[in-house]
């Protein structure tokens, strides 16, 4: 039904660059999420490159449960979002680190529930710009972070208009965080319309 | 008598986790803002002895209520508490006259030890 | 019966007793059908207006509505005056406390955009379930023109 997308603009080496790039953003926001929840090596996979709107739900595990979403604008020398999308159970684990207790739920969001997901959004997506920022020419400044906690597919549709304001492509960098205590599932992704910023990198 | 501290964060989480951290060691906590303007005008009110300063703000720059806050009182003593750390904000705010940078996540000891210096100067 | 999967931005239309299933977050999920003749499309839109040249019309509520009515007139020999629609979708799940963030008025432009054009097309809503802030999983059945919607608290709406 799709009539045929543009091509991406980006070549391979360039493709290569950001792959480097987002890797050691994925480090340093590894590192910080690990101190944040105090736990041992969080440890991170790098998938990072040019991609088609419809693809992105793909990234996410498919399942029954619900989401949580924390969004984090980000303008500057780039534009764009940075989604850190979590699974239940560790959103939960999440929960329980900071609020230093068990968590059996997610049925009920308080304000404070709320503010320690968000909190986690901005300071996984602050370390990773920081690593960006590393870069001389990506000046890049987050917004306060706001979350969600729904579908997948529907926290998805919500994100993926964003490229449709913008086109076919954008650059999509996906980052999944692995925790050796429990089980951490997140796509950490990097929405952005300013494929020429970054071939000038 | 206890030093009087003034806290700008617009995250509620981070205002409860500051105000554990000094209230635990025999400071007072005199206020809480989430902006640039309302962290101002309770600067005014309480004269606090020590802010401490988020960068990002829901709707102003923590970079904007530091200057804002020594343009009132140049002896003001703030200290950044952020998740950004990068060498242009940095440089920026302790430029502007901010004490000390503390990036996020802090060690509970980071804050007190760095309370403890600044308040230490006049 | 096929359940037949509308993806974001794209429309199907098919006869009864197919089910026509989609998910919606901001987007809103236009299901136009006729009663008497037993046949429905859907669509999911992504934003209100095509001004930009996009071949995607269907992405759209200004172009991709009146082209989900065309195929089901055209295709399917419907006469218009025996159209229906029903809605949902078009949340505002991120609510921005006090920054406003074109993305996130979406939801509420989307529902504006789809009651206007409908409206042009002279078909009535018959049941709805939009705004808020929570995403639908959506099934409409042809054969009954319910529209059955489910929420992440999983309480079945039946519109």
């Amino acid at each position: 039904m799709m009539t045929n997308p543009i091509l991406p603009i980006l070549n391979d080496e360039q493709i290569q660059r950001f792959n480097t790039i987002a890797k050691l953003g994925a480090d340093r926001a590894a590192e910080s999420l690990a101190k944040w929840i105090r736990t041992g090596i969080v440890t991170s996979s790098v998938k990072a490159g040019v991609m088609h709107y419809s693809k992105l739900p793909e990234l996410s595990p498919s399942s029954d449960g619900l989401s949580t979403a924390i969004l984090v604008r980000i303008s500057g020398s780039v534009s764009g979002y940075l989604a850190l999308i979590l699974d239940e159970i560790s959103t939960k684990y999440i929960l329980s680190r900071i609020l230093r207790r068990d968590i059996d739920t997610l049925s009920e969001w308080d304000n404070l529930s709320r503010s320690v997901m968000e909190e986690t959004g901005n300071i996984i997506g602050a370390s990773f710009v920081n690593s960006l920022a590393m870069n001389p020419g990506l000046d890049i400044h987050p917004s306060s972070p706001v979350m969600a906690y729904d579908f997948p597919d529907a926290l998805w549709d919500t994100l993926v208009t964003q490229y449709a304001l913008e086109g076919e492509y954008a650059l999509s960098c996906h980052i999944t965080f692995n925790s050796p205590d429990n089980s951490i599932c997140g796509i950490f992704s990097v929405i952005s319309d300013d494929l020429q910023t970054w071939k000038t990198l | 008598m206890k030093n009087k501290i003034l806290i700008v964060d617009d995250a509620m989480l981070m205002r409860i986790m500051l105000r554990d951290i000094f209230e635990g060691s025999g400071y007072e906590v005199v206020g809480e803002a989430d902006d640039a303007g309302l962290a101002l005008e309770l600067y005014r009110e309480t004269s606090p002895d020590l802010v401490t300063m988020d960068i990002t703000l829901t709707t102003t720059s923590g970079i904007d209520a530091i200057s804002r806050i020594l343009d009132y009182d140049s002896d003001a003593r703030i200290i950044v508490i952020s998740a950004l750390e990068q060498r242009k904000i940095v440089m920026e705010a302790l430029r502007l006259g901010a004490r000390d940078f503390i990036i996020k996540p802090f060690e509970e000891e980071r804050v007190l030890s760095s309370a403890m210096d600044v308040l230490a100067y006049k | 019966m096929t359940i037949i999967n509308v993806g974001v931005g794209e429309l199907a239309v098919s006869a009864s007793p197919d089910v026509l299933k989609t998910i919606l977050g901001s987007c809103v999920g236009i299901a136009i059908y006729s009663p008497v003749d037993k046949v429905g499309g859907l669509i999911h839109i992504m934003l209100p207006r095509l001004n930009n040249g996009d071949m995607n019309r269907t992405r759209y509520a200004n172009a991709g509505i009146p082209e989900l009515v065309a195929i089901i007139e055209g295709k399917y020999r419907v006469d218009r005056r025996n159209m229906q629609a029903k809605i949902a979708g078009g949340a505002n799940m991120f609510s921005f406390k006090k920054t406003a963030s074109p993305l996130f008025d979406i939801g509420p432009n989307n529902i504006t955009a789809v009651r206007y054009c409908l409206n042009e097309l002279n078909i009535p809503i018959t049941g709805e379930d939009v705004g808020l802030n929570y995403g639908r999983r959506v099934e409409f059945h042809i054969e009954s023109g319910r529209m059955v919607i489910v929420g992440p608290d999983r309480q079945v709406i039946d519109r």
